[in-house]
């Protein structure tokens, strides 16, 4: 199963992303009442090998992420990933810097699930809104642990978390559309990652919807 | 001394609405829960003037929770507050009458909601 974009499609996706990001990064700003700064957003169609060596090149070795799966017109996972060792601050800064120690890190993982939670909504309820089309995202689910692990947390989400009936991706025949978005904040010095990897059982809907958003452009 | 209930399966959520609102209204008195269900019995044994509800929970959704509540509690002001900004859910939320607090809530927005002024 492959997909092809054509040039003006794969400006789409990106200019897509870009809108969804960009709506993340205000509510994040918001969140940790911080400035976000964003790079442009990579997407690349590459198989699970590819992905890997993708992670490998680019993300920490010990991350701290939250995923959700979505479904719908589109249908995939995203992630948000930190370093491991950053987290805690994170949790600080939206938790308030007057929680006891130990407070603070037992709320670690459910603020990681809920700092996912929004910024991951905000982001595909964006490019939904874009297209005029739905979507339904599962609950948040943590993650922590090496990057090796990670990519089967993205493509492979236990049983209770699938939303559809459908296998999980195996690598055998899935084609990820990979799209990597660095992000830092400027007085904190955390740094994230977030990652999607669209289904391409969904590619034919999908695209139906990119190229009715480039007619709407261009008529 | 308005009574509020928050409605979100994250307690972190539900803790930084909490310090939000206790920010805009000081003597508000506060009630959580962490599920549909549970709202759902709070309000049966406690009279609320304000409820503040996340959408996506386990089981139940925050709009099936408002749809209960416009029969059960019809004189409760509620807020649906979540990051899914979908134009759908905007839509649905303010067809059952609620307000829509995009998450995480902007201060000018939560204080149009709990003092009923217009945003």
């Amino acid at each position: 199963m492959t997909m092809i974009l054509t040039a003006d499609e794969q400006d789409v996706v990106t200019e897509l992303m870009n809108m969804g990001v960009g709506r993340a990064a205000g509510a994040f700003s918001r969140l940790v009442n911080d400035e976000v700064i964003l790079s442009v957003p990579e997407v690349a169609f590459v198989g699970i090998a590819e992905a890997q060596r993708v992670f490998d090149a680019s993300i920490p070795d010990v991350l701290a992420g939250v995923r959700q799966s979505f479904d719908g017109f589109i249908a995939g996972a995203a992630a948000l990933l930190f370093p491991e060792e950053r987290s805690l601050e994170l949790v600080r800064a939206i938790i308030g810097e007057d929680m006891p120690a130990e407070e603070i890190s037992e709320l670690e993982q459910e603020t990681l699930a809920e700092i996912g939670n929004i910024i991951l909504n905000n982001c595909l309820a964006t490019i939904a809104n874009a297209l005029h089309s739905e979507i339904s995202s599962s609950l948040p689910e943590t993650y922590t642990g090496d990057k090796q692990g990670f990519l089967s947390f993205l493509c492979d989400p236990p049983p209770e978390a699938r939303m559809s009936a459908e296998p999980p991706l195996d690598g055998s025949s899935s084609v990820l559309l990979l799209v990597q978005i660095d992000f830092s904040l400027r007085r904190r010095a955390i740094q994230g990652f977030l990652a999607f990897a669209i289904d391409l059982r969904s590619a034919a809907s999908f695209r139906a919807k990119i190229n009715e958003y480039l007619e709407a452009l261009s008529g | 001394m308005p009574v509020i209930l928050i409605v979100d399966d994250s307690r972190v959520a539900r803790l930084s609405l909490r310090r939000m609102v206790s920010a805009i209204a000081p003597d508000a008195e506060f009630l959580e829960a962490g599920s549909v269900d549970e709202a759902l019995s709070v309000v049966a044994g406690t009279a609320i003037d304000l409820a503040v509800i996340d959408y996506n929970m386990p089981e139940k959704t925050g709009l099936e929770l408002a749809e209960d509540l416009r029969t059960s509690a019809p004189s409760v002001r509620l807020a649906l507050c979540t990051a899914n900004i979908q134009d759908a859910v905007i839509e649905r939320a303010r067809n059952l009458g609620m307000a829509f607090i995009p998450k995480p809530p902007d201060t000018a927005v939560l204080t149009a909601f709990i003092t009923g002024s217009a945003p």
